[in-house]
């Protein structure tokens, strides 16, 4: 289960953007993350996945992000709006060399059967920096699932896939996400109809105009 | 670790890439064959390049081995020593802040966090020969000064904590994410928030505006501080040279002169390199320039921008002139040459930034340095005086007169005027 608790985040000395956020997502589940540009949907998914300071708490299956750092973000992947991948490594060079350093052998047959049915392999032997933007969003969920993460967080995944790809990829997800008791958290703006049903949860981040802040509506939202 | 296998390879390919885009012009006169036996040669060249470099110091320490009895080795060698320690470059691909945060995250979920083996080994690998040969002479110069064993270990001691006190020093300064990174890991939920304050700069033109607020980091601030302490040191020096040694002013002047443009060469490039807008935004001022035909805007922008920021050199030169040589034609004159190295060695550097008419969008792509890598230019136009400094000195002494120093310094300020004039875009 991941539990946001009192989470505070500000810029600077004044610009506040969430104040007392609450939130619990249980495993086994798909969140959609939406709101307006600007909002802070990637600053939500940058703080969940620890890549940024915040005040107040986070529990993933009871291990804290701020005590318990190297045992919460074992079971976490983000990827965020550029990925950093390296130019001059092919897909599968990049995959080879992020398994040796996660101490993973070989690849999950899955996660292999899966890369061919997006159409990565192909590109297999391509150098990335010749790859579309697509495929390499394509190779950042490869590479953020290889580590089976319990809690996955995208920001604007599937923008950039093409319709056969994106529909492998959210069967590929849900499945996942099912068989893993894992939690998917996706931030987006899409109203493709692939992503109708995908998700069990849906959270919407508004300003509340008398509060002046960003609050947070969920169907399991506790204040 | 398979991560330097990798880093290796990565660095070889974008080698050839280089090395094909710079020179793509020449390679595509020749047939698939020969253009690859070309590129494999260039890139045995530079190979070859890179590691006497790095065995340069071996050829430093025997000069100053052969010339000890006219000098203090311990001195000189340890200078030597800290200046390259001190310019030993650690802003580039190796110490990518961006890729570390990324290799650290990697490691960091594996459990078994091998990211602090990782920075100490590229560290060594960076500093280790430079440090290793130091040491090993540092104990040839001092046995043959008789220096007892226990001061000898005690002196090297002494220079190995420096040596790492420097370059965590330098880490720290500007790249001080690989510092976090080692030691809190990838928990950025701890860091405290840094807030950049962005200074109002004076500026005419919203590009300079934008230009002043990308550099203001760390590193531009290194540059600047690097650009007073040596303006200040050096009139010091030639204060402390002209008044109370006995040394030539002809030595001195061409000495001091030659390093003119090769230091604001070194200074502009570092600028540049360090602003993350000109890094970031080429394929931006790409667009723009083939669009709205702006190069001479921005070459303007640019070069404006760095004369303003590096003036206390030019103020440095006219003083070190003054103290030499006083109220004087000749000072007239080297104020004149002075001036216009300055400004046409700026005009020079800023003209390869955007140098956009050869190149296609994809060649721009995430290739700053690429096209912005010039070492002919380097070596050859900006460093030239460098080069020769000596012999000229030298010749002056036999004739007993300065105007060797004077006609080469009037012919080479004409020669970068035309330089810059003749060479629209390379």
């Amino acid at each position: 289960m991941l539990e946001l608790i009192n989470i505070k985040k500000k810029y600077g000395e004044s610009s506040v953007i969430f104040d007392e956020i609450y939130l619990k997502v249980d495993n086994t589940s798909i969140v959609e993350l939406i709101g307006k540009n600007g909002i802070g949907k990637s600053t939500l998914l940058n703080i969940i996945g620890g890549v940024t300071n915040f005040d107040g708490e986070i529990l993933l299956n009871k291990f804290s992000l701020k005590n318990n750092f190297k045992k919460y973000i074992k079971g976490v992947s983000l990827i965020g709006n550029t990925p950093f991948l390296y130019d001059y490594l092919t897909p599968s060079e990049t995959i080879e060399m992020i398994l040796s350093f996660i101490n993973i052998k070989r690849l999950d047959p899955s996660l292999n059967d899966f890369i061919e049915e997006i159409g990565l392999y192909k590109y297999k032997n391509t150098y990335t920096r010749e790859l579309s933007l697509g495929t390499k969003q394509k190779l950042s969920l490869v590479l953020a699932l290889l580590t089976s993460p319990n809690l996955i967080l995208l920001d604007e995944p599937f923008v950039n896939f093409d319709i056969k790809s994106r529909k492998t990829t959210l069967d590929y997800l849900k499945n996942y996400v099912i068989q893993n008791k894992a939690i998917l958290i996706y931030a987006t703006h899409s109203t493709d109809t692939d992503l109708v049903g995908f998700s069990n949860k849906r959270i919407i981040l508004k300003k509340d105009e008398q509060l002046n802040k960003v609050v947070l509506v969920s169907d399991n939202c506790e204040p | 670790m398979k991560y330097f296998k990798f880093k290796k390879l990565i660095k070889k390919r974008k080698a050839f890439a280089n090395i094909e885009m710079l020179f793509g012009s020449f390679l595509n006169k020749f047939a698939d064959g020969d253009k690859k036996l070309l590129l494999s040669f260039f890139y045995n060249v530079n190979t070859v390049i890179t590691f006497a470099s790095t065995l340069a110091p071996i050829f430093i320490y025997e000069l100053i081995y052969y010339i000890r009895s006219s000098i203090n080795p311990i001195y000189i060698s340890t200078i030597y020593f800290f200046g390259t320690l001190l310019i030993t470059e650690i802003n580039n691909d190796d110490y990518d802040p961006a890729e570390l945060e990324n290799v650290s995250q990697w490691m960091y979920k594996a459990q078994k966090n091998k990211f602090r083996l990782l920075i100490i080994e590229k560290l060594l690998f960076t500093f280790g020969t430079k440090i290793l040969f130091y040491c090993f002479f540092i104990i040839i110069f001092m046995k043959e000064l008789y220096f007892s064993f226990i001061s000898i270990i005690l002196f090297e001691c002494l220079i190995l904590l420096t040596a790492w006190l420097i370059i965590v020093g330098k880490l720290w300064w500007s790249n001080y994410q690989i510092i976090y990174l080692f030691i809190h890991g990838p928990n950025y939920a701890i860091k405290k928030e840094y807030i950049i304050k962005y200074k109002n700069d004076k500026q005419f033109n919203k590009y300079q505006i934008a230009l002043s607020r990308s550099c203001q980091n760390r590193t531009y601030y290194l540059y600047i501080l690097f650009s007073y302490i040596y303006s200040l040191a050096s009139i010091f020096i030639i204060w402390i040279l002209n008044y109370h040694f006995d040394i030539k002013k002809i030595i001195i002047i061409s000495v001091y002169s030659a390093t003119e443009s090769a230091l604001i060469n070194f200074l502009s490039q570092g600028i540049i390199n360090c602003s993350k807008m000109l890094n970031d935004s080429n394929l931006s001022d790409f667009y723009y320039i083939k669009k709205f035909n702006k190069n001479e805007f921005y070459n303007k922008s640019l070069s404006k921008f760095l004369s303003k920021r590096l003036l206390v050199l030019l103020f440095s030169y006219y003083i070190g002139d003054f103290i030499l040589y006083g109220f004087s034609y000749f000072t007239a004159i080297a104020i004149l040459y002075s001036t216009i190295i300055y400004y046409c060695s700026i005009k020079i550097i800023t003209k390869r930034v955007f140098r956009f008419k050869k190149f296609s969008i994809e060649d721009v792509k995430n290739n700053f340095f690429v096209y912005f890598f010039n070492p002919i230019e380097d070596l050859f136009i900006l460093g030239l005086p460098v080069i020769i400094c000596s012999a000229l000195a030298v010749y002056s002494i036999k004739l007993g007169s300065a105007y060797p120093i004077i006609f080469f310094f009037i012919v080479y300020s004409i020669f970068l005027l035309f330089y810059d004039f003749l060479v629209k875009e390379r």
